[in-house]
Formats: structure tokens, sequence, C-alpha cells
């Protein structure tokens, strides 16, 4: 090899090592709500995102409903909010450096400050643009001004396992919006975009402490609003109830114990024992299985009138003024 | 002699206008900022540096630096129980310091109790979070700190989190470290900057200032946060060990909401971050963010120059004095384009003034207070009209000089 050859090789190195380069750019992972999944390259195996990771700009993100992902790439913030699959890849691309210096930013301010320095006087002019932005008062909170009435009362403890969410229907170009919220630190524990008015949930597979209390409820969405934003105004007539629930983690074995040792329990019939049950249930505050409870009942003496008053009265007591109607009307 | 030396180096009319300028702005001081009708315009303004603007608005909010030396860890308002399960899986992790910011009054159950003691126990440097409450002016003293029971501070740091603040003003101040009766007691961040890194906490103390202003690197963006029941989830801590996210990290443990609306009001601050920097607005940091910071500032050895007070005066006095001998120039001389050239060049050095206040800050983090001087400056134009039309012609000898 002459001394030429060496040098030509020498010197074609650097060029090739420029063509071959890669974007070496990464995301670091800032922040992470609910689970979010990601694959190093397009088909490799999905695996759980944690913050503090950081991904190269192979990677696809998956965020499921209701998980949100903050990522640092160089050092623009984004916000992934909405479901779906994000290759970083395109992403990293679609950012545009929008940085200004120090000097514009100062006589940007300074402009801004002569442009708009006529506040009040504006807000005057232009008082229409402005009414929106503050009201004074808020929406009655009875039972019949939430927009949203619940079929089914799932309140007070509720048992391990699958749990059956139902409210009326508000429109068929609708979608719910369903969540539950750690009742003391408002953090979103599950959060969930629907069409159906009906929603099976098994409870056990979320990170619930047991005995802690939570709340549930559903917000109301037009179909044309997906994203999942915070409502700023807690408006009642774009959803239902906030239901308080407390998850009873050592179940509700030992409840019946002593009223199944009782005689009038043991001379009672089927109907009447059920009627027992739901009210021990409904006294100890399972109300979803009181609930359980009394349709068990109606479903075995479906034209016995006084199961269907009393099953009526319990839904009023639980706030379902809707549905105790086609029981107490009965 | 004097007279002439006096004259030759001074003007003595624009002196005696800067003093009467300057006296006239103590006495306002004195006599009327704390008169109850300039209430609404005192209290919009006194909690308010023109720093404040940097932080809130040239900021590029745009661009975020990460601050990746520390990780904060939201656990929400935990019970004992579920914290010791939190810092046995934290501990799981090699951090390489761990700030618990949850204060542990007292004992509760002796079960959950000692699990947290042992959780705690097995964090080598841990720092714990107490509270500075009685002072006693006479012996310069603290009474012992509070809300941190001996049961788990045995053999470990404790550290307040007091901040230094009047009860809802903007936090700017911490104090690095106090005295009390039992001996010294560093503040929270000071003492994990200190576990972390022991000669970047050292360079904070020899700096010797009773107390430091904090250099806000950044907000809830610029940290990594973590939620609890990710570390609690058994699936995600697997990942969490797989990918050495907290080893050797500052981790700081403590209630950090997600600055939502309708979310509890618990340790939250206002800072001059907030990006309403006067008047009303909804605090912007919590507690355990700001503690953070103050971390960052120390481990990256960010301190704000504050330029001595004696030194802002003397450059207020001088600023004000050559103002005056311009306007005073152009009052005898162009007497009748006064106005105009005066209040327009007024305005022209309030500008640049504030630009260089909001350059070296930003650029250097070197703050200084003109307040005084710029107040002179504005006050100046009416001082030489008064002392021209008033007090010249009523004090003769004044005419002599």
């Amino acid at each position: 090899m002459t001394a030429r050859t060496l040098l030509l090789l020498a010197l074609s190195l650097p060029l090739c090592t420029a063509l071959n380069a890669q974007p070496t750019a990464q995301f670091i992972v800032m922040n992470i709500t609910g689970t979010v999944r990601y694959c190093e390259k397009p088909g490799a195996e999905q695996c759980e995102l944690v913050p503090g990771q950081t991904l190269g700009p192979e990677s696809i993100v998956t965020l499921p409903s209701g998980s949100t992902a903050r990522l640092l790439f160089e050092d623009q913030s984004i916000s992934l909010k909405e479901a779906g699959n994000y290759p970083l890849k395109s992403l990293a691309a679609s950012q545009t450096p929008a940085s200004t210096s120090f000097m514009k930013r100062f006589f940007n301010y300074v402009y801004e400050g002569i442009v708009n320095t006529s506040g009040s006087k504006k807000i005057e002019e232009y008082h229409e643009l402005y009414i929106p932005q503050s009201s004074g008062g808020i929406k009655g909170f009875a039972g019949g001004d939430y927009g949203i009435a619940l079929t089914r009362p799932v309140a007070g403890n509720l048992p391990e396992g699958p749990v059956v969410f139902e409210w009326f229907t508000a429109g068929d170009q609708t979608l719910y919006d369903f969540q539950i919220i750690d009742f003391q630190t408002e953090g979103l524990l599950f959060k969930a975009l629907l069409r159906d008015t009906s929603f099976s949930l098994d409870l056990s597979k979320l990170a619930i402490e047991p005995g802690r209390k939570y709340y549930w409820y559903v917000q109301l969405k037009s179909l044309g609003e997906m994203a999942l934003g915070f409502p700023l105004v807690d408006d009642p007539s774009m959803r239902s109830p906030k239901v308080e629930v407390v998850m009873s983690g050592k179940g509700n074995s030992g409840l019946m114990n002593s009223l199944e040792a009782s005689p009038e329990y043991l001379e009672a019939g089927e109907s009447d024992r059920l009627l027992m049950k739901a009210q021990v249930f409904e006294e100890a505050q399972y109300i979803y299985e009181a609930n359980e409870t009394f349709l068990k009942a109606i479903e075995l003496h479906p034209a016995d009138p006084v199961l269907q008053r009393v099953y009526g009265a319990f839904l009023v007591r639980q706030g379902l003024w809707q549905s105790s109607q086609k029981y107490l009307r009965s | 002699m004097g007279m002439a030396f006096l004259r030759k180096f001074i003007a003595p009319h624009a002196l005696i206008i800067t003093i009467l300028t300057f006296l006239f702005i103590w006495l306002f001081q004195i006599f009327f900022f704390s008169r109850h009708f300039l209430d609404p315009f005192n209290n919009g303004l006194r909690d308010y540096e023109i720093t404040d603007i940097v932080y809130s608005q040239f900021r590029n909010s745009q661009s975020v630096q990460p601050i990746t030396e520390v990780v904060l860890v939201n656990c929400g308002l935990p019970d004992r129980g579920k914290l010791a399960q939190l810092l046995d899986r934290i501990s799981r992790l090699e951090p390489a310091v761990v700030g618990l910011d949850i204060e542990l009054a007292g004992l509760k159950t002796p079960q959950t109790d000692s699990l947290l003691k042992a959780a705690i126990d097995k964090n080598p440097r841990m720092v714990l979070a107490c509270r500075l409450v009685s002072y006693d002016r006479q012996s310069d003293l603290f009474d012992p700190p509070i809300n941190c029971d001996p049961y788990f501070s045995e053999g470990k740091k404790t550290a307040f989190t007091n901040f230094v603040s009047e009860d809802t003003s903007i936090i700017r101040l911490f104090s690095p470290g106090e005295m009390t009766i039992q001996g010294p007691v560093p503040a929270f961040a000071v003492e994990i900057a200190r576990q972390f890194a022991p000669e970047k906490a050292e360079k904070l103390m020899k700096r010797r200032n009773p107390v430091e202003r904090i250099w806000y690197s950044g907000n809830q963006e610029h940290f990594i946060k973590v939620e609890d029941s990710l570390l609690l989830n058994d699936a995600t801590f697997q990942n969490f060990l797989n990918n050495d996210v907290l080893k050797g990290r500052i981790v700081m443990i403590g209630y950090v909401g997600n600055h939502q609306p309708g979310e509890p009001e618990i340790d939250r601050f206002f800072t001059p971050l907030n990006p309403r920097y006067t008047g009303k607005s909804y605090p912007d940091m919590y507690g355990l963010e700001i503690h953070a910071n103050i971390a960052a500032m120390i481990l990256r050895e960010q301190y704000i120059y504050q330029i001595p007070k004696w030194a802002e005066e003397l450059l207020g006095w001088l600023f004000c004095y050559f103002n005056v001998l311009l306007f005073h120039w152009i009052y005898v001389h162009v007497r009748s384009t006064f106005h105009g050239i005066t209040r327009l060049i007024q305005l022209l050095e309030l500008a640049f003034m504030f630009f260089l206040i909001a350059l070296f800050f930003y650029y250097f983090r070197i703050q200084f207070n003109l307040t005084h001087g710029i107040l002179a400056m504005v006050l100046s134009y009416d001082f030489i009209m008064i002392y021209e039309s008033l007090i010249k012609e009523k004090i003769k000898i004044l005419q002599k000089i």
C-alpha cells in the first residue's frame, strides 16, 4: 500500500463517517401519567415506558386513551395527550426550533406594552370578546341539573372484581369521558373515552389502594372534541354527579354471617331473604352489591309490586330519580 | 480656593438639586408610603422586582434545558405504610441522595412506624424534612425544629423546609442554614446538595450570606417527575430497575401536583417565574420544585450576585447627578425645548436602564436595584424647575454660587 493510497483512505474516512451519520439526538421522558408503551424500532417488542428513560429517534411511543407523556427533544418540550402511535423520527422532524434572542424578546415585550396600554378601554370597546372569559355564579347542583343521569348506583364500598358503570344516553353524537379520581389528591386513577353508556371495569386490575376514597364521573364530549383535556370550568350540565367510592380490599364475606344465622332469615322465603341481604348491604354502604341483590330478587319475582317499590325507594335514596320512576310507577 | 476646586469638579447647582431630590424621596418613603390610601399601589408593587420580568417574560420558554440531576417523585398525600413501601422501592433503585419532603411528626401505629423507620434506614444518604417555628430575637436562636420525630431522624440528617418570605409573597430567597438552641440546622436543599457534592455546598457556605437569592433554572417542565403509582406497580418498577433511571441521582419525594385547576392548594407558592408577575394570580410552583431549583443552583454554582446596597445608592446618586447636570444644562441653554427634550431623554433612559438591568441579570446573574436612581431621574425635571423658579429666587446666596 503506497503512501498515496493511505492518504486517500485517510481523507475519505471523515467523508464516509459524515455520510453515515445518524441523528444522535435523543428524547428524554420527563413525565408520564397512566401506562405508556414504546418499542425501540418498528416491529420490535413493546415495553412499558418510565420517566427518566431516553429514547432513540427510531423508537415508537404508544399512548393509550387517558394516558399522557411529556418528552424532551433537544430543548423542545413535547406533550403527548391523545391516544395513538407516535414515531419519534417524525416527531423530531416536526419540531421547529422557535427560539428567539433575548433582544427580540425584550423588544417584543416593550412593543406589547406600548400596544396594549389601554387595557380597560379596550375591554369597554370590545366587551363582546371578553364576556365569555368570566362568569359570576354557578349552576345549581340539584340532581336534575346534571347533564348525565346515572342508571346504576356504583357508590360506597365496592367489591373487588368487575363492576358495571351505567348511565343514561345523552344523544347519539356523544362520547363519554369516564374518569376515576383520587378523592384526596385529585390525581387521575383511570380515564377512558367511551361511545357506550355502559362500561364494565375490573377494579382489581387498577392500582387502587383498599380503604382509600375515590370518586368517579362521566363527562360529555362531542364527537368532534377528541382531545382529553382537563375542563377549565366544572359545568355539572356537562357531566354526571361525582360519586364517591371506597375500594373494599377485604371484601364483604363476613357481612352476612349474623344475618344468615338469624331465625327470621332462616324462616323467610327466597325473595325476602334477598331483600334482607340487600338491606344489610345498603346499611354497610355496599350500595353496588345491594343494587345487584335487589335486581336478583326482581328477576326471580318480576311481578311482585312490593319488591318493585322497595327497589324504587332504594334508587331514590341513591339519588337515581330517573331510574326509580320505572319501579315506583309500576 | 475650596469653592474653585468644588466648581472645577462638581457643579454645585446640580449637586444641590440631587440632594433635594433624594431628600424628597427619603421623606416620601417615610411619610407617605405607609399611608393607607396608597395601599393598593403599594401592595401591588411592593412584592415586585424588575428581575421578575426577566424570569417571566424574557426567558426563552420554548427552549427547555432539563435539570437531570434531580428527579421529583410525587407521592401525593401518603400514609406511612405506603411511604415505607415507596422508600423501600426507591432504595433499591440506588439513588445518590433521597430527600423526603414529608414531615413525620409524632408516632402513629407501631407497625407502620417501624416499617417506615426500616425503609428510611435502608437509604444511607437520606435527608428528612423538619420545620423551624419559634425564633427568639434576643438570643438570635430558633427553638428546636419540629415535625420530625426523633424515632425517624435518629442517625439521619434533618433539614428545614422553610422559605424566606412573607405569607403570600414571592419566594426569592432561601436561608442556607439557621442556628437553633440545639445547634445549626441546614436548609433542605442545601443538605441534599451537601450529601450529593460536599464541595459544592462548601462553596455556598464560603459565600457567608445569611440569605441567598434563588436562581430558578426551571419550572415543572424542566424536571423529571415520577408518579408514586409507577414505582409501586410491580411491572413498571422492573422497568425502573432495568433502565437505572434513579441511579446516582438526587431523588426528592413530596407532593407535586400537575398544576391543574381544581387541585388542592397544598405546598404551592408564588415564584418569579409566574407569568403574571404583578397583581392577582395563582401560585405557580410546588415547594418541592423550589427545593429542587435551589439544589440545582448549588450544584451548578449558579449564584445570583447582588450589588452591595452602598454601591447601589452610590450608583443611584451618580445617575441622578449626571441627569440633573444634563437637564440643568438644557434648562439654562435651550429653555424653550426643555420640557420636550427632557421628557424624551427620560423615557429613553428608562427603557435603557430597564434593558441594562434585565441584560445583566439574564446573562450574568448580576442583580442591582436602581429604584432610587430611576425615581430621582424622573423627579429631577420637576426639581430643576422648583429650584430655579422658587428656591434660587428666594435664597440669594444660591445665585452667587
